[in-house]
């Protein structure tokens, strides 16, 4: 039976190749679409399931509570560890480790023949707890002792392989490997590389007995005052235990160990399912996922499946009446009603069968698509996602009930005697029309809501990006002297001395990070007058003299900073200014700020910045000079084309003269307004998607539409034939045949309009500076949606519009 | 006991307020082993008739009893059962399905009577045997001509071997000589036993049965014995 529904579907196929490629063409789509992001999905919310017993494992973390903020930070202070391994009971085990951002390592071989291997990642000094909690697969060595003392270490294996030739790698136990030219430490075993999806993916593992003195030396890693995200505590409690017990004994332990003046600190347990989508504490080895995304990703991915199943639905029942005469002959055969949606629907799964394996060869491609929201190291790789096939088989199942449930019960529910009535072609043209209207409503209803919120997104980016941030930007290069923090060399200074003599620079300041940037330095700024308090925190930019003239920041009042060693004076925003209650700028001038013991006086008032994406309010700022912490050159060029050359050449100079002063290092420099284009990344990611999303569901969509425009055309033939007789002219005619289905796409688009308004609005409120939603966006986008559909029914309406009645009214 | 006993048969449509009468009044029996035909002017009710006999349509009135079953009373899956067992259809337009071939629309009532695959093999054979269309059994519907099309049509019905066999204007879209093709056809299966109903306009072909009922403004109106 099954093979009789087979040929009968594929010939039928065979025969409507245009309706049949539209419908797999949108399935297509869709099933593509959601494979990938079923496969980003999957990975992101699998972090850390390899761990056993991942439900009572969790992470140490810090949270302080500033007067008007809240910092929360990944790690511990150093001697929480010991103090909760000794005194807090109920932990069944625990491992502290510190992270280091990047080492230099260098390799001496039996011959003195040396190897240095630069700014290596993921690098550890862990306790022995460490391979306790994460199991790691051991190739060689004894996880019992391999980190319990002094100078040793365990490799990952490729990081091993790097280091050493060995084919058998276990060979490159009892090895020396130097760290930053003054660790020293001997392999004492290799681990598999943990090849799960995980924030524990580390390759070189110090034992942190190692590091011990100089972290109490350099890090106050005796200290319980101070913090560092670095500084990681984890414990795995005996079952049963209540986390918040812990988190109790844990209050107790700072209240025991805090001073007076300590800014009033918070030690919690943070699950360790939490860490890869909690972006208020640090992750560890991999980037934060995104919540929000994923479900934004979702959703996509269910609109593109909806819609092509809506395609299928809208051209099955359309063309009913041609499946009618089958329907009634097989009734009459002995077919049953259950048989007869047996059979519809299983062409409908062999539709969607042949619309998967498609869509799993184009796969590739649309991870290109996504390419922005496809976490490191996911690949569309079968053999390595063996799931890939389950979901598909499940997507099948679902698209085949989906998009084949409905027509399979219209068209079973024909009845025989009406269809094989001897003159029965035109019966049921309107059965299911208002289902079919529906449809394509919500199909268009979609796509109008992408393309909205597709020119909101980027006229938000444009606007942001235009915006004035209350600086220049333009033709300015950054990049940053190395600098070591236990051991200033200064020798930036005589980069800086070398880089003035370049022609082409138009500018140069050595100073902090540039008025925009990533990182951020707050510090709590107290000011004290008439017996008033204000206490906030107020983030703090080094400054040269030439900063503000580079960068076109304008004095209101008072004078530029001058070159200083220690913290002498403080050059603030007018925000501040307001904020401290002075609505003339020149008022505060000379007024002082608290800063521990010292009061610092404020010589000048410049005008706000923002120095943040817009999405940031500005607020309080204050610059001051502190030049051994000047290691940023920010360098503005002249313009191209002139005397001076190319902007090539000059950055050719800057790197010669850097090479001379740091030959070990890279030169790596950017150009301001890039960077600041890249703090947009997540909305470019954004705009990216809904580009696609809004492309694809408009592609959907109209295919549907030219499936039932042809349908219906070709259906009105004879109407057709006759009302051109009577004199209708072409232009009336294709009015005719186009105005039904866009009324629809009118009335979608009065339906979606006021959504993606709401939603719109929602997501703009994130933004401190943001565009607004002008009426002509929405007019535009309205119009557009209409404009293309009315091409897509072009194609066809103009075509019957043109045919010679006398053949289409020729009698048979 | 008579195969088919209607009583009282009465069927009409309801367009706006007026009722427009299709059949009225219709009593018949007829037994099994005749060949009956329905004549009478376009519009008598001739094809609703065979429709309500064939179970794919219902009267508004009166009562069907098929081999003293009452039709109408029993449940559809049961009445489903009724059709696929005892009936087979012949149309004016023959009604093959498009997309299958001749084999397979002989194969496809089979199908559905669950008949193994070996059995219906050898029936399909059989028949394509006796109708000269075992060189044609991989063709499609549109290849072949009207009257070769029709064949294939009677080949299909009786395939399940139906006890019961309906013809609605079985020669109405053919020319003479292939009509007389597909007459001689019912005629031996009437001899071989089967019961036929059928629909026609034509005065020659009704000869070819054995019983004549003439509808007339949906009554019966005449209803004759004829010796062969």
């Amino acid at each position: 039976m099954f093979k009789n529904y087979l040929s009968v579907a594929l010939r039928s196929f065979m025969r409507n190749k245009v309706f049949t490629l539209i419908n797999i063409a949108g399935l297509a789509i869709g099933i593509s679409a959601s494979l990938v992001i079923f496969l980003i999905v999957q990975h992101e919310f699998s972090y850390e399931d390899f761990l056993k017993n991942k439900d009572r494992m969790y992470r140490v973390v810090t949270t302080l509570h500033f007067p008007d903020q809240e910092i929360n930070n990944g790690g511990v202070p150093g001697p929480l560890h010991t103090a909760v391994e000794e005194s807090v009971p109920g932990i069944e085990k625990s491992t502290a480790f510190w992270m280091n951002y990047q080492m230099d390592v260098n390799i001496t071989d039996g011959n003195n023949k040396s190897e240095t291997f630069k700014k290596q990642k993921d690098i550890l000094y862990a306790d022995e707890g460490f391979f306790q909690m994460i199991p790691y697969t051991w190739l060689t060595g004894d996880p019992g002792d391999a980190l319990n003392a002094p100078n040793q270490v365990v490799l990952s294996e490729s990081r091993a392989r790097v280091y050493f030739p060995y084919q058998d790698i276990t060979r490159a136990v009892g090895r020396t490997i130097t760290y930053d030219d003054s660790i020293q430490a001997v392999v004492t075993g290799i681990v598999a590389d943990l090849n799960e999806v995980s924030g524990f993916k580390f390759s070189e593992f110090i034992s942190m007995a190692t590091y011990l003195d100089d972290w109490k030396k350099y890090h106050d890693g005796d200290e319980w005052g101070s913090v560092n995200s670095t500084s990681q505590f984890f414990i795995q409690l005996e079952p049963g235990v209540d986390p918040e017990r812990i988190n109790e004994q844990l209050a107790e332990l700072r209240k025991q160990h805090s001073k007076e003046d300590d800014v009033p600190t918070e030690y919690t347990l943070q699950p360790v399912s939490d860490i890869h989508f909690n972006a208020k504490f640090d992750s560890m080895s991999s980037p934060h996922g995104h919540k929000p995304t994923l479900y934004g990703l979702l959703v996509v991915a269910a609109f593109l499946l909806l819609l092509g199943c809506i395609n299928f639905i809208n051209l099955t029942t359309a063309q009913s009446s041609q499946r009618a005469k089958e329907i009634g002959v097989r009734k009459t055969l002995g077919s049953s009603v259950g048989q007869m949606r047996l059979q519809f629907l299983s062409e409908t799964f062999i539709l969607a069968t042949l619309a998967a394996i498609i869509s799993l060869s184009i796969s590739p491609l649309i991870l290109r698509i996504f390419s922005g929201f496809i976490p490191e190291g996911l690949q569309f790789n079968l053999r390595q996602h063996p799931m890939i096939l389950v979901f598909v088989a499940g997507l099948i199942l679902v698209v085949g009930l989906l998009a084949g449930f409905y027509p399979a019960m219209v068209l079973s529910r024909l009845k025989a005697v009406l269809a094989i009535k001897n003159t029965s072609t035109e019966m049921n043209r309107n059965r299911g029309a208002w289902v079919r209207k529906g449809l394509i409503i919500s199909q268009f209803v979609i796509a109008q809501f992408f393309i909205i919120a597709t020119l909101i997104v980027g006229k938000q980016i444009r606007y942001s990006l235009n915006k004035d941030m209350g600086f220049n930007r333009e033709a300015i290069i950054n990049f940053s002297a190395p600098f070591n923090f236990y051991n200033p060399d200064n020798k930036q200074f005589v980069l800086n001395d070398r880089l003035q003599g370049i022609p082409g620079i138009r500018n140069l300041s050595l100073a902090g990070s540039p008025p925009a940037s990533k990182g951020t330095m707050s510090t709590t700024m107290e000011y004290v007058e008439d017996g008033k308090n204000m206490e906030t925190t107020v983030e703090v930019k080094y400054a040269d003299t030439s900063y503000f003239n580079l960068f076109g920041i304008r004095l209101l009042a008072g004078r530029n900073l001058q070159p200083s060693d220690t913290l002498k004076e403080y050059v603030i925003n007018a925000f501040y200014c307001h904020f401290l209650g002075y609505d003339d700028p020149h008022d505060i001038i000379g007024k002082t700020i608290k800063r521990g013991d010292k009061n610092i006086p404020i010589v000048g008032v410049v005008n706000d910045i923002n120095t943040k994406s817009v999405a940031r309010a500005i607020g309080p700022l204050a610059f001051t000079s502190l030049r051994k912490y000047h290691t940023n050159f920010h360098i503005k060029l002249l313009p191209q084309g002139d005397a001076s050359g190319s902007w090539n050449k000059t950055i050719d100079a800057i790197r010669a003269a850097y090479r001379d002063i740091y030959p070990e290092e890279e030169f790596n420099y950017s150009f301001f307004d890039d960077d600041i284009a890249a703090f947009y990344k997540k909305e470019q990611d954004i705009a990216q998607l809904l580009n696609w999303s809004a492309g694809l569901t408009i592609f959907i969509s109209c295919l549907g539409l030219l499936g039932l425009v042809l349908f219906i055309t070709t259906q009105r033939v004879k109407e057709i034939g006759v009302r051109k007789v009577l004199g209708a002219s072409i232009g009336q005619l294709v009015v005719l045949l186009s105005s039904d289905l866009m009324k629809l796409v009118l009335i979608a688009f009065l339906i979606a309009a006021p959504i993606a308004w709401l939603v719109m609005n929602e997501w703009l409120a994130n933004y401190a500076y943001r565009t607004d939603i002008g009426i002509w966006l929405f007019v535009l986008s309205g119009l557009l949606m209409f404009v293309i559909a009315l091409i897509t029914l072009s194609t066809q309406t103009i075509r019957s519009a043109l045919v010679n009645p006398a053949d289409s009214l020729r009698s048979e | 006991m008579p195969m088919i006993q209607l009583s009282n048969i009465e069927r009409y449509y309801t367009t706006g307020l007026q009722k427009t009468w299709v059949l009225r009044q219709i009593n018949l029996n007829i037994n099994a082993g005749e060949f009956v035909t329905i004549m009478g002017p376009s519009g008598a009710g001739k094809s609703t008739l065979l429709n309500i006999i064939g179970m794919l349509d219902q009267p508004n009135n009166g009562e069907f009893l098929f081999l003293d079953e009452p039709v109408f009373q029993m449940k559809e899956r049961h009445r489903n059962e009724l059709h696929k067992q005892y009936m087979g259809f012949v149309f004016q337009a023959y009604h093959l399905i498009d997309d299958l071939t001749v084999y397979e629309n002989i194969e496809t009532p089979l199908l559905y009577r669950k008949i193994k695959k070996n059995e219906r093999q050898s029936i399909i054979a059989e028949l394509l045997d006796r109708f000269n269309m075992v060189a044609k059994k991989d063709l499609f519907p549109s290849q072949l001509s009207g009257g070769q099309q029709q064949i294939v049509g009677v080949a299909r019905a009786i395939a399940a071997k139906p006890k019961l066999l309906l013809a609605d204007e079985p020669t109405g879209n053919l020319h003479s000589t292939q009509g007389e093709v597909i007459m001689d056809l019912f005629k031996q299966l009437h001899a071989e036993g089967m019961t036929i109903i059928q629909v026609t306009h034509s005065e020659k072909y009704a000869t070819y049965g054995s019983r004549i009922i003439f509808l007339e403004d949906g009554f019966v109106r005449n209803d004759e014995r004829i010796g062969s």
